[in-house]
Protein backbone atom coordinates (compact mmCIF):
# COMPACT_ATOMS: atom_id res chain seq x y z
CA UNK A 1 0.00 0.00 0.00
CA UNK A 2 1.38 3.51 -0.88
CA UNK A 3 1.27 6.31 1.13
CA UNK A 4 -1.02 8.97 0.46
CA UNK A 5 -1.74 12.15 2.64
CA UNK A 6 -5.26 13.37 3.35
CA UNK A 7 -5.91 15.38 -0.01
CA UNK A 8 -5.46 11.96 -2.19
CA UNK A 9 -2.27 12.39 -3.94
CA UNK A 10 1.26 10.23 -3.00
CA UNK A 11 3.40 11.87 -0.42
CA UNK A 12 6.62 12.83 -1.70
CA UNK A 13 8.56 13.20 1.45
CA UNK A 14 7.93 14.07 5.16
CA UNK A 15 6.18 16.63 3.83
CA UNK A 16 2.58 16.46 3.87
CA UNK A 17 0.60 18.62 2.01
CA UNK A 18 -2.47 19.22 4.43
CA UNK A 19 -2.47 19.41 8.24
CA UNK A 20 -5.04 17.01 10.57
CA UNK A 21 -5.65 18.60 13.85
CA UNK A 22 -8.98 18.87 14.65
CA UNK A 23 -8.44 22.21 16.87
CA UNK A 24 -6.45 23.95 13.76
CA UNK A 25 -9.10 23.11 11.47
CA UNK A 26 -11.73 23.85 13.76
CA UNK A 27 -10.74 27.38 14.39
CA UNK A 28 -9.97 28.11 11.13
CA UNK A 29 -13.82 27.47 10.48
CA UNK A 30 -14.62 29.78 13.02
CA UNK A 31 -12.73 32.34 11.71
CA UNK A 32 -14.64 31.92 8.39
CA UNK A 33 -17.89 31.83 10.06
CA UNK A 34 -17.14 35.27 12.51
CA UNK A 35 -15.91 37.20 9.17
CA UNK A 36 -19.33 35.97 7.07
CA UNK A 37 -21.48 36.85 9.98
CA UNK A 38 -19.61 40.33 10.73
CA UNK A 39 -20.40 40.96 7.25
CA UNK A 40 -24.29 39.83 7.39
CA UNK A 41 -24.46 41.88 10.64
CA UNK A 42 -23.07 45.03 8.64
CA UNK A 43 -25.53 45.35 6.17
CA UNK A 44 -28.87 44.33 8.89
CA UNK A 45 -26.57 47.36 10.51
CA UNK A 46 -26.91 49.01 7.13
CA UNK A 47 -30.57 48.57 7.10
CA UNK A 48 -31.54 49.75 10.53
CA UNK A 49 -29.72 53.11 9.89
CA UNK A 50 -31.13 53.90 6.73
CA UNK A 51 -34.63 53.46 8.08
CA UNK A 52 -34.27 55.14 11.82
CA UNK A 53 -31.93 57.63 10.17
CA UNK A 54 -31.71 58.69 6.61
CA UNK A 55 -31.36 56.90 3.55
CA UNK A 56 -27.69 55.64 2.07
CA UNK A 57 -25.77 58.64 1.27
CA UNK A 58 -23.83 59.15 -1.50
CA UNK A 59 -20.73 59.21 0.51
CA UNK A 60 -21.52 55.65 2.39
CA UNK A 61 -21.03 54.12 -1.54
CA UNK A 62 -18.18 56.24 -2.06
CA UNK A 63 -16.88 54.91 0.97
CA UNK A 64 -17.80 51.20 -0.03
CA UNK A 65 -16.33 52.08 -3.83
CA UNK A 66 -13.06 53.01 -2.18
CA UNK A 67 -12.79 50.04 0.18
CA UNK A 68 -13.90 47.16 -2.08
CA UNK A 69 -11.26 48.32 -4.99
CA UNK A 70 -8.51 48.97 -2.84
CA UNK A 71 -8.74 45.91 -0.59
CA UNK A 72 -10.99 43.86 -3.25
CA UNK A 73 -7.18 44.38 -5.37
CA UNK A 74 -5.02 43.52 -2.55
CA UNK A 75 -6.63 40.29 -2.85
CA UNK A 76 -6.84 39.40 -6.79
CA UNK A 77 -3.67 41.32 -7.65
CA UNK A 78 -1.71 40.75 -4.43
CA UNK A 79 -2.43 37.42 -2.66
CA UNK A 80 -3.65 35.77 -6.42
CA UNK A 81 -1.72 37.11 -8.90
CA UNK A 82 1.54 38.00 -7.26
CA UNK A 83 1.63 36.20 -3.75
CA UNK A 84 0.77 32.53 -5.07
CA UNK A 85 1.03 32.89 -8.72
CA UNK A 86 4.57 35.34 -8.75
CA UNK A 87 2.66 36.33 -12.16
CA UNK A 88 4.55 39.69 -11.84
CA UNK A 89 7.77 41.04 -9.70
CA UNK A 90 6.74 43.70 -7.65
CA UNK A 91 9.01 46.33 -5.30
CA UNK A 92 9.70 45.78 -1.29
CA UNK A 93 6.85 48.55 -0.28
CA UNK A 94 4.00 47.38 -3.54
CA UNK A 95 4.55 43.83 -1.87
CA UNK A 96 4.10 45.16 1.48
CA UNK A 97 0.95 47.60 0.39
CA UNK A 98 -0.36 44.99 -1.23
CA UNK A 99 -0.11 42.20 1.69
CA UNK A 100 -2.01 44.09 4.24
CA UNK A 101 -4.36 45.34 1.77
CA UNK A 102 -4.82 41.79 1.29
CA UNK A 103 -5.51 40.62 4.51
CA UNK A 104 -7.91 43.30 5.76
CA UNK A 105 -10.23 41.20 3.15
CA UNK A 106 -10.74 38.56 6.35
CA UNK A 107 -9.99 35.66 4.18
CA UNK A 108 -7.12 34.24 6.25
CA UNK A 109 -3.53 36.00 6.25
CA UNK A 110 -1.34 36.01 2.83
CA UNK A 111 0.46 32.26 3.60
CA UNK A 112 -2.60 30.35 4.25
CA UNK A 113 -4.69 32.21 1.14
CA UNK A 114 -1.45 31.46 -0.90
CA UNK A 115 -1.17 27.94 0.12
CA UNK A 116 -5.13 26.79 -0.17
CA UNK A 117 -4.69 28.18 -3.73
CA UNK A 118 -1.63 26.40 -4.47
CA UNK A 119 -3.34 23.36 -3.28
CA UNK A 120 -6.97 24.32 -5.34
CA UNK A 121 -4.71 24.49 -8.52
CA UNK A 122 -2.78 21.22 -7.73
CA UNK A 123 -5.94 19.20 -7.57
CA UNK A 124 -8.41 21.94 -9.24
CA UNK A 125 -11.97 19.97 -9.66
CA UNK A 126 -10.38 16.81 -8.42
CA UNK A 127 -10.86 14.92 -5.19
CA UNK A 128 -8.54 16.60 -3.26
CA UNK A 129 -9.86 20.52 -3.94
CA UNK A 130 -10.85 22.80 -1.92
CA UNK A 131 -13.80 24.64 -3.59
CA UNK A 132 -14.90 22.44 -6.40
CA UNK A 133 -18.69 22.59 -7.48
CA UNK A 134 -18.60 19.71 -9.42
CA UNK A 135 -17.67 16.42 -7.14
CA UNK A 136 -20.80 16.06 -5.37
CA UNK A 137 -22.29 14.14 -8.01
CA UNK A 138 -24.63 15.05 -11.17
CA UNK A 139 -27.78 14.55 -10.28
CA UNK A 140 -29.80 18.07 -9.96
CA UNK A 141 -29.61 17.81 -6.61
CA UNK A 142 -25.82 16.85 -6.24
CA UNK A 143 -25.10 20.23 -8.63
CA UNK A 144 -26.94 22.16 -6.14
CA UNK A 145 -25.35 20.65 -3.09
CA UNK A 146 -21.89 21.17 -5.47
CA UNK A 147 -22.66 24.52 -5.59
CA UNK A 148 -23.38 25.24 -2.17
CA UNK A 149 -20.04 23.88 -1.19
CA UNK A 150 -18.28 25.63 -3.53
CA UNK A 151 -19.74 28.64 -2.78
CA UNK A 152 -20.18 28.78 0.65
CA UNK A 153 -19.92 25.65 2.48
CA UNK A 154 -16.23 24.95 2.14
CA UNK A 155 -15.17 28.18 4.13
CA UNK A 156 -16.52 25.63 7.24
CA UNK A 157 -15.30 22.21 5.79
CA UNK A 158 -11.69 23.39 3.64
CA UNK A 159 -8.59 21.58 5.40
CA UNK A 160 -5.71 23.08 6.60
CA UNK A 161 -3.03 23.47 4.34
CA UNK A 162 0.45 23.19 5.09
CA UNK A 163 2.47 26.31 4.64
CA UNK A 164 5.62 23.90 4.57
CA UNK A 165 4.80 22.25 1.14
CA UNK A 166 3.35 24.71 -0.54
CA UNK A 167 3.93 28.51 0.41
CA UNK A 168 7.95 27.80 1.36
CA UNK A 169 8.85 30.86 -0.66
CA UNK A 170 6.82 33.29 1.37
CA UNK A 171 7.77 31.66 4.97
CA UNK A 172 11.48 33.10 3.88
CA UNK A 173 10.73 36.49 3.07
CA UNK A 174 10.55 38.26 6.73
CA UNK A 175 9.16 41.08 5.75
CA UNK A 176 5.86 39.66 4.40
CA UNK A 177 6.40 36.99 7.81
CA UNK A 178 5.95 40.26 9.47
CA UNK A 179 3.24 41.40 7.97
CA UNK A 180 1.13 38.37 7.96
CA UNK A 181 1.58 37.81 12.12
CA UNK A 182 -0.34 40.83 12.37
CA UNK A 183 -2.79 39.55 10.23
CA UNK A 184 -5.85 40.85 13.13
CA UNK A 185 -4.43 44.03 12.80
CA UNK A 186 -4.61 44.58 9.22
CA UNK A 187 -8.52 43.39 9.62
CA UNK A 188 -9.03 46.08 12.48
CA UNK A 189 -6.92 48.68 10.66
CA UNK A 190 -9.68 47.79 7.43
CA UNK A 191 -12.45 48.75 9.54
CA UNK A 192 -10.85 51.64 11.39
CA UNK A 193 -10.29 53.22 8.43
CA UNK A 194 -13.45 53.63 6.50
CA UNK A 195 -15.00 54.69 9.75
CA UNK A 196 -12.28 57.41 10.43
CA UNK A 197 -12.22 58.72 7.17
CA UNK A 198 -16.20 58.78 6.75
CA UNK A 199 -16.59 60.48 10.41
CA UNK A 200 -14.29 63.07 9.91
CA UNK A 201 -15.97 64.08 6.25
CA UNK A 202 -19.12 63.89 7.53
CA UNK A 203 -18.19 65.70 10.86
CA UNK A 204 -20.38 63.32 12.95
CA UNK A 205 -20.19 60.02 15.51
CA UNK A 206 -22.80 59.06 12.99
CA UNK A 207 -20.87 59.55 9.56
CA UNK A 208 -17.78 57.10 11.39
CA UNK A 209 -20.90 54.75 12.33
CA UNK A 210 -21.91 54.44 8.47
CA UNK A 211 -18.42 54.52 7.19
CA UNK A 212 -17.84 51.20 9.58
CA UNK A 213 -20.63 49.88 8.05
CA UNK A 214 -20.55 50.06 4.74
CA UNK A 215 -16.59 50.60 3.88
CA UNK A 216 -15.99 47.95 6.75
CA UNK A 217 -18.78 45.08 7.06
CA UNK A 218 -20.60 45.19 3.48
CA UNK A 219 -17.50 45.50 1.90
CA UNK A 220 -16.15 42.29 3.56
CA UNK A 221 -19.46 40.93 2.69
CA UNK A 222 -18.96 41.94 -0.80
CA UNK A 223 -15.37 40.98 -1.53
CA UNK A 224 -15.97 37.67 0.11
CA UNK A 225 -18.58 37.16 -1.95
CA UNK A 226 -17.01 37.72 -5.33
CA UNK A 227 -14.19 35.31 -4.32
CA UNK A 228 -17.04 32.76 -3.71
CA UNK A 229 -18.41 33.66 -7.15
CA UNK A 230 -15.22 32.28 -8.67
CA UNK A 231 -15.07 29.47 -6.58
CA UNK A 232 -18.45 28.10 -7.50
CA UNK A 233 -19.85 29.88 -10.21
CA UNK A 234 -16.72 30.44 -12.31
CA UNK A 235 -15.90 26.41 -12.26
CA UNK A 236 -19.51 25.70 -13.71
CA UNK A 237 -21.26 28.16 -16.02
CA UNK A 238 -19.80 29.66 -18.85
CA UNK A 239 -17.07 29.66 -21.61
CA UNK A 240 -14.59 27.21 -22.05
CA UNK A 241 -12.22 29.19 -24.20
CA UNK A 242 -9.03 26.98 -23.26
CA UNK A 243 -7.67 23.62 -22.26
CA UNK A 244 -7.07 23.70 -18.04
CA UNK A 245 -7.52 20.20 -17.17
CA UNK A 246 -10.68 21.18 -15.12
CA UNK A 247 -14.08 22.92 -15.33
CA UNK A 248 -13.18 26.09 -15.16
CA UNK A 249 -14.75 29.01 -17.15
CA UNK A 250 -15.00 32.63 -18.68
CA UNK A 251 -18.03 35.24 -17.57
CA UNK A 252 -17.98 38.71 -18.52
CA UNK A 253 -20.40 39.39 -15.88
CA UNK A 254 -18.65 37.52 -12.93
CA UNK A 255 -15.38 39.50 -14.86
CA UNK A 256 -16.40 42.74 -14.42
CA UNK A 257 -17.45 42.45 -10.24
CA UNK A 258 -14.40 40.52 -9.22
CA UNK A 259 -12.03 42.89 -10.89
CA UNK A 260 -10.99 40.42 -13.63
CA UNK A 261 -11.29 36.95 -11.78
CA UNK A 262 -13.86 36.15 -13.60
CA UNK A 263 -11.85 35.03 -16.54
CA UNK A 264 -11.40 32.31 -14.78
CA UNK A 265 -10.80 29.59 -17.86
CA UNK A 266 -8.11 32.02 -19.03
CA UNK A 267 -6.68 31.80 -15.14
CA UNK A 268 -6.24 27.99 -15.42
CA UNK A 269 -5.18 27.62 -18.53
CA UNK A 270 -2.32 30.24 -17.76
CA UNK A 271 -2.27 30.24 -14.39
CA UNK A 272 1.10 32.86 -14.22
CA UNK A 273 -0.55 35.11 -16.40
CA UNK A 274 -0.61 38.62 -14.83
CA UNK A 275 -3.34 39.95 -17.42
CA UNK A 276 -6.18 37.69 -18.22
CA UNK A 277 -7.67 39.48 -20.41
CA UNK A 278 -6.44 37.56 -24.08
CA UNK A 279 -9.34 39.49 -26.37
CA UNK A 280 -9.52 43.24 -26.50
CA UNK A 281 -13.31 43.18 -24.86
CA UNK A 282 -12.21 41.35 -22.24
CA UNK A 283 -11.78 43.60 -19.35
CA UNK A 284 -9.57 42.98 -16.09
CA UNK A 285 -9.74 45.60 -13.86
CA UNK A 286 -7.01 43.98 -12.15
CA UNK A 287 -4.61 43.46 -15.10
CA UNK A 288 -4.87 47.10 -15.67
CA UNK A 289 -3.80 47.93 -12.50
CA UNK A 290 -0.74 45.73 -12.77
CA UNK A 291 -0.19 47.24 -16.15
CA UNK A 292 -0.38 50.86 -13.90
CA UNK A 293 2.21 49.73 -11.41
CA UNK A 294 4.37 48.70 -14.22
CA UNK A 295 4.05 51.86 -16.15
CA UNK A 296 4.96 54.09 -12.63
CA UNK A 297 8.07 51.53 -12.29
CA UNK A 298 6.34 49.63 -9.08
CA UNK A 299 6.11 46.11 -10.83
CA UNK A 300 7.81 44.14 -13.70
CA UNK A 301 8.35 40.95 -15.58
CA UNK A 302 4.86 41.13 -15.69
CA UNK A 303 4.70 37.19 -17.53
CA UNK A 304 2.04 36.72 -20.21
CA UNK A 305 1.07 33.94 -22.64
CA UNK A 306 2.49 33.75 -26.32
CA UNK A 307 0.41 33.96 -28.51
CA UNK A 308 1.53 30.82 -30.13
CA UNK A 309 0.98 29.15 -26.47
CA UNK A 310 -2.78 30.69 -26.52
CA UNK A 311 -3.35 29.20 -30.03
CA UNK A 312 -1.74 25.88 -28.58
CA UNK A 313 -4.53 25.92 -25.79
CA UNK A 314 -7.26 27.27 -27.53
CA UNK A 315 -10.26 25.04 -27.67
CA UNK A 316 -12.00 24.09 -30.72
CA UNK A 317 -15.00 25.96 -31.49
CA UNK A 318 -17.76 23.92 -30.10
CA UNK B 1 25.38 15.17 29.49
CA UNK B 2 26.03 13.53 32.60
CA UNK B 3 22.16 13.83 33.27
CA UNK B 4 21.19 12.92 29.93
CA UNK B 5 23.38 9.62 30.06
CA UNK B 6 21.70 8.90 33.29
CA UNK B 7 17.86 9.83 32.11
CA UNK B 8 18.73 7.09 29.84
CA UNK B 9 20.10 4.17 31.49
CA UNK B 10 16.88 5.35 33.90
CA UNK B 11 14.59 4.81 30.67
CA UNK B 12 15.90 3.06 27.69
CA UNK B 13 12.39 2.90 26.56
CA UNK B 14 12.25 6.54 26.29
CA UNK B 15 15.93 6.78 24.75
CA UNK B 16 14.25 5.01 22.06
CA UNK B 17 11.19 7.16 21.40
CA UNK B 18 13.68 9.93 21.77
CA UNK B 19 16.24 9.38 18.74
CA UNK B 20 13.67 7.67 16.29
CA UNK B 21 11.58 11.62 16.53
CA UNK B 22 14.98 13.20 17.09
CA UNK B 23 16.09 10.87 13.68
CA UNK B 24 12.51 12.01 11.42
CA UNK B 25 12.79 15.01 12.49
CA UNK B 26 16.24 15.86 11.12
CA UNK B 27 15.28 14.49 7.94
CA UNK B 28 12.28 17.00 8.02
CA UNK B 29 14.35 19.86 8.75
CA UNK B 30 16.83 18.81 6.16
CA UNK B 31 13.84 18.20 3.48
CA UNK B 32 12.32 21.59 4.13
CA UNK B 33 15.12 23.68 4.08
CA UNK B 34 17.04 21.71 1.37
CA UNK B 35 20.36 21.51 2.90
CA UNK B 36 22.57 18.32 3.95
CA UNK B 37 21.02 15.92 6.75
CA UNK B 38 24.87 16.34 8.38
CA UNK B 39 23.84 19.99 8.61
CA UNK B 40 21.37 19.43 10.97
CA UNK B 41 22.06 19.94 14.17
CA UNK B 42 19.95 18.49 17.65
CA UNK B 43 20.09 21.97 19.74
CA UNK B 44 20.32 24.56 17.18
CA UNK B 45 16.51 26.27 17.84
CA UNK B 46 14.37 26.03 15.19
CA UNK B 47 13.92 30.20 15.00
CA UNK B 48 17.48 30.01 14.05
CA UNK B 49 16.87 27.77 11.34
CA UNK B 50 14.20 30.32 9.79
CA UNK B 51 10.95 28.66 11.10
CA UNK B 52 8.71 31.24 12.06
CA UNK B 53 5.51 29.73 14.30
CA UNK B 54 3.55 28.46 11.01
CA UNK B 55 6.34 26.96 9.56
CA UNK B 56 6.54 24.79 13.43
CA UNK B 57 2.82 24.45 13.45
CA UNK B 58 3.54 22.72 9.97
CA UNK B 59 6.14 20.46 10.88
CA UNK B 60 4.62 19.34 14.24
CA UNK B 61 1.43 18.49 12.27
CA UNK B 62 3.43 16.43 9.70
CA UNK B 63 4.88 14.79 12.94
CA UNK B 64 1.59 14.13 14.44
CA UNK B 65 0.89 12.47 10.96
CA UNK B 66 3.69 10.05 11.07
CA UNK B 67 3.65 9.58 15.01
CA UNK B 68 -1.00 8.80 14.81
CA UNK B 69 -1.12 10.86 17.77
CA UNK B 70 -2.42 14.34 17.95
CA UNK B 71 0.17 16.82 19.36
CA UNK B 72 -0.15 20.18 20.42
CA UNK B 73 0.42 22.40 17.19
CA UNK B 74 2.08 25.04 19.36
CA UNK B 75 4.71 22.73 20.73
CA UNK B 76 7.33 23.62 19.07
CA UNK B 77 7.21 27.22 20.45
CA UNK B 78 7.65 25.46 23.83
CA UNK B 79 10.52 23.00 22.65
CA UNK B 80 12.48 25.35 20.18
CA UNK B 81 15.10 22.51 18.92
CA UNK B 82 15.37 19.00 17.76
CA UNK B 83 16.82 17.72 20.83
CA UNK B 84 13.85 19.54 23.45
CA UNK B 85 11.14 18.46 21.67
CA UNK B 86 11.92 14.88 21.23
CA UNK B 87 12.97 14.55 24.08
CA UNK B 88 9.55 16.27 25.99
CA UNK B 89 7.55 13.73 23.85
CA UNK B 90 9.57 10.79 24.71
CA UNK B 91 9.21 12.38 28.66
CA UNK B 92 5.12 12.14 28.54
CA UNK B 93 4.90 9.00 30.09
CA UNK B 94 1.16 8.61 29.19
CA UNK B 95 1.97 8.49 25.89
CA UNK B 96 5.56 6.69 26.15
CA UNK B 97 3.34 2.94 25.60
CA UNK B 98 1.58 4.42 22.56
CA UNK B 99 4.64 5.86 20.34
CA UNK B 100 6.66 2.63 22.02
CA UNK B 101 3.99 0.29 19.65
CA UNK B 102 3.58 3.10 16.71
CA UNK B 103 7.42 3.11 16.29
CA UNK B 104 7.82 -0.44 16.75
CA UNK B 105 10.34 -0.25 19.15
CA UNK B 106 11.31 -3.25 21.44
CA UNK B 107 8.40 -3.03 24.63
CA UNK B 108 10.58 -0.37 27.08
CA UNK B 109 11.09 -2.90 29.84
CA UNK B 110 13.74 -4.63 27.65
CA UNK B 111 17.24 -2.48 27.98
Amino acid sequence: MSVTDSAGAPRRGKIGRVINDRRLRRSQHLHSAVATLAGIAGLLAASLLAILDRPVSALDLGIFAGFFLAIGLGVTVGFHRHFAHRAFQATPATRAALAILGCMAAQGPVVFWVALHRLHHEFSDRPGDPHSPNLAGSSAFQRIKGLLHAYIGWTVRHPVPNANYYARDLLADRRLMWINRRYYAWIALGLVLPAALSGLIAQSALGAAEGLVWGGLIRLFAVHNIIWWITSLAHAAGRRDYLSGDRSTNNIWIALPTLGEGWHNNHHGFPRAAVLSFEWWQIDISGLVIRLLERCGLAWDIHAPTPAALAARRRGEA
Amino acid sequence: MDSMMSERAADPGAAAIEREIAGWMRGYLAELLEIPLEEIDDDTSFDRYGLDSLASVGMIGDLEEWLGVELDPVLASDHPSIRALARALAADERRRLLLTRRLRLPAASRP
